[in-house]
């Protein structure tokens, strides 16, 4: 989803608002956690020192028997308090030793052991001795209370909630912007962005219109310009064709004549190529296999070894004229740069109506495909191959404007492929 | 039945092309008269004892468009028209078949094809029974729909079925007889009457089988053409014009 990757703006944004605003709340959190710790921890030796005291005092008031359960009961999880009656053994300091972790406890009061441990001893006049031993203040790291974790990671996932909709409507002009400019010389026809979303996005679609406006005026003065000139050849060689048939029977006649099909042949390709998706013509439905049969059969008839293969019949909506142009083209030039056998197929895959032929010639290699998609280019040129180098580029142009696909593979044995691809709705 | 001096109106307003085409048709046995443009065209049938035979017409001449003059000379009467245009735009076709022409030729054309196309306007014109009654814009058989102008077959789920010139006129042929017996020699005369299947050495055997794939695709689909063992083939539907 586009939304979660890391790489697209929409994603860095998400995660730039969640990320930003989980930081700052866990900051604040732990933040005020040591200021609360630190207030609490600065009454605490005084406290621990009333609560010995207070000890000592039961201790004295207490029954001997019962002295030792109730000075246990008044222990803190931070101080632990025994009684004992005999005077402890281990090694005596001075109890101010322990003034930083239990207050002042007055000159009886004794150390055990090391002072860092925090273990004292206090004598209860008449009343043997109570035992403590506070601990250090606990480190105040991370709040270990999981309400707060809790309510952190809600505002986290309630951020992402908000964010996810918000950064994908300021986005989505943009992306509609990328598939706009996609388009741009694979559709022929304007396709204006609605200005809408932030300010630069709007001056962004606003100036890709104006960009748009100016490239599909500049093709379409080229198109214009090179259509004319091709239309105008027509003129002079309808001239020379019936001329040409006034001539005695003979080679040069024939030659001649030859020419000059060849000449009507090119300038037909330009003119298909130029006009295609351009022209008025609608898709009605048509049934493709008898379109397919009729070329195999034509070409078979001319002495040419193409075979069709397919289902009995697959009714599709097609511009006719524009797919059998196109169709053409293709079988020509798997007949004229590739080699006999051509096999035609058709099937059915996944909603779309796939076209296949295959020729048995040298193929082409695998990085030269997308330049033999390419207007005007011509493969075997060098070696002064036929044509215009139109074919591939008409076909791949009406599979464009059918919504379809066009793309260059290699034949099982070696030859071209060529597979068109075209919706069955149109 | 075919009149060798038909008389040809050529209007085409480039001026070596014009007379071109009338020689062209004066090599071919025809009488042709070159014009420029609607005007000239006009005010030559104004004056013309005998109404022309046939008009060739082309679709780009200054003044009025080829079309308006088809418009126009079809509100005269039944005057038999080709129209000439350039090659490849379908739209100046169907809208010529529209304005009511009853063929079409687009240039640059082969001098063969065009006199043979001519022949067979004037033959359809010239009251060939056979002929006339392909000039009936549509006809009807189990369904199916055969546009005769637009060289169009509409299967009877409103598919465009493509059909090769060989197939399209073995199937008139087949439908000016229909649910009659006829030969392989009957069907290649009837079939040959027309443009396309000229110079097409091939048997006709070959053709129907064709044309049977396109008419009845699956092993459900209703018979259309049956063999006729040891006579030929018939057309079993029966076939309406209109």
């Amino acid at each position: 989803m586009r939304l979660l990757r890391l790489d697209s703006l929409a994603g860095r944004t998400v995660w730039l608002l969640v990320g930003s605003l989980t930081l700052v709340q866990a900051v604040s959190m732990v933040t005020h956690e040591r200021a609360f710790h630190a207030m609490e921890e600065g009454g605490m030796p005084d406290r621990l020192a009333d609560r010995v005291l207070a000890a000592a005092a039961v201790a004295a008031h207490s029954l001997p028997p019962r002295r030792a359960e109730a000075v246990a009961a008044l222990s803190l999880p931070r101080l632990s308090l025994s009684w004992q009656a005999e005077a402890p053994a281990a090694p005596v300091g001075p109890g101010d030793a322990l003034a930083g972790r239990v207050g002042r406890l007055g000159s009886d009061a004794v150390a055990l052991g090391d002072p860092a441990e925090g273990r004292g001893a206090l004598p209860v006049p008449g009343a043997g001795w109570v035992v403590f031993s506070a601990r250090a203040p606990g480190p105040h790291g991370f709040p270990g209370d999981p309400a707060e974790w809790l309510s952190l990671l809600a505002m986290a996932l309630g951020t992402f909630l908000v964010a996810l909709p918000v950064v994908a409507w300021m986005t989505g002009p943009l992306q509609r912007l990328a598939a706009a400019a996609d388009r741009i010389g694979r559709d022929p026809r304007e396709i204006p962005l609605t200005t809408e979303g932030p300010i630069e996005v709007r001056q962004a679609a606003r100036a890709f219109n104006a960009m748009q406006a100016r490239i599909l005026r500049l093709i379409e003065d080229r198109t214009e310009a090179l259509a004319a000139l091709s239309h105008d050849l027509r003129t002079p060689l309808a001239r020379l064709r019936i001329r040409a048939s006034f001539l005695p029977e003979g080679e040069d006649r024939a030659r001649m004549e030859a020419g000059l099909e060849e000449l009507e042949a090119m300038v037909d390709s330009v003119l298909a190529f130029f006009r295609e998706g351009r022209d008025a013509e609608a898709a009605v439905p048509t049934d493709l296999v008898a379109l397919l049969q009729t070329l195999a059969d034509e070409a078979a008839d001319a002495g040419q070894d193409v075979a069709f293969d397919g289902p009995a019949r697959l009714v599709l909506p097609l511009r006719r004229v524009a797919a059998r142009r196109a169709l053409r083209n293709l079988l020509g030039n798997a007949l004229l740069h590739g080699a006999e056998p051509v096999r035609l197929s058709l099937r059915r895959e996944a909603g779309m109506a796939v076209v296949e032929i295959a020729d048995a010639g040298p193929g082409i290699p695998p990085a030269d495909r997308a330049r033999a998609l390419q207007p005007f280019v011509r493969l075997d040129g060098a070696r002064g191959g036929a044509g215009t180098g139109l074919g591939l580029a008409t076909a791949q142009r009406f599979a464009d404007a059918a919504q379809g696909t066009l793309e260059l593979d290699a034949a099982p044995g070696g030859g071209l492929l060529v597979r068109l691809r075209l919706p069955m709705a149109g | 039945m075919l009149d060798p001096e038909a008389c040809i109106l050529v209007v085409e307003d480039d001026g070596e092309m014009r007379q071109l085409v009338a020689r062209l048709l004066r090599e071919a046995g025809f009488r042709p008269v070159p014009l420029r443009d609607g005007r000239e065209m006009f005010g030559w049938l104004d004056k013309a004892a005998a109404p022309p035979d046939l008009v060739v017409l082309d679709v780009m001449l200054p003044g009025a468009s080829g079309f308006d003059i088809c418009r126009r000379l079809r509100a005269r009467g039944g005057l038999p028209i080709i129209m000439l245009t350039a090659r490849g735009d379908e739209m100046d076709r169907v809208l010529g078949l529209e304005m009511g022409a009853d063929d079409y030729v687009a240039k640059p054309f082969a001098p063969r094809e065009f006199i043979a196309r001519v022949r067979a306007v004037l033959r359809r014109a010239g009251g060939d029974p056979a002929a006339a009654s392909a000039a009936a814009r549509r006809l009807h058989f189990a369904g199916w729909v055969l546009d005769v102008k637009a060289r169009e077959l509409l299967s009877p789920d409103g598919a465009v079925v493509d059909l090769s010139g060989g197939e399209f006129d073995l199937l008139l042929a087949f439908l000016e007889y229909p649910q009659r017996v006829l030969s392989r020699d009957q069907l290649l005369e009837v079939a040959r009457g027309r443009v396309a299947i000229e110079g097409a050495e091939r048997t006709v055997d070959v053709q129907v089988s064709r044309l049977r794939r396109k008419l009845e695709p699956d092993e459900s689909s209703p018979a259309i053409i049956k063999t006729v063992r040891g006579a030929g083939y018939i057309f079993v539907p029966e076939v309406a014009r209109g």
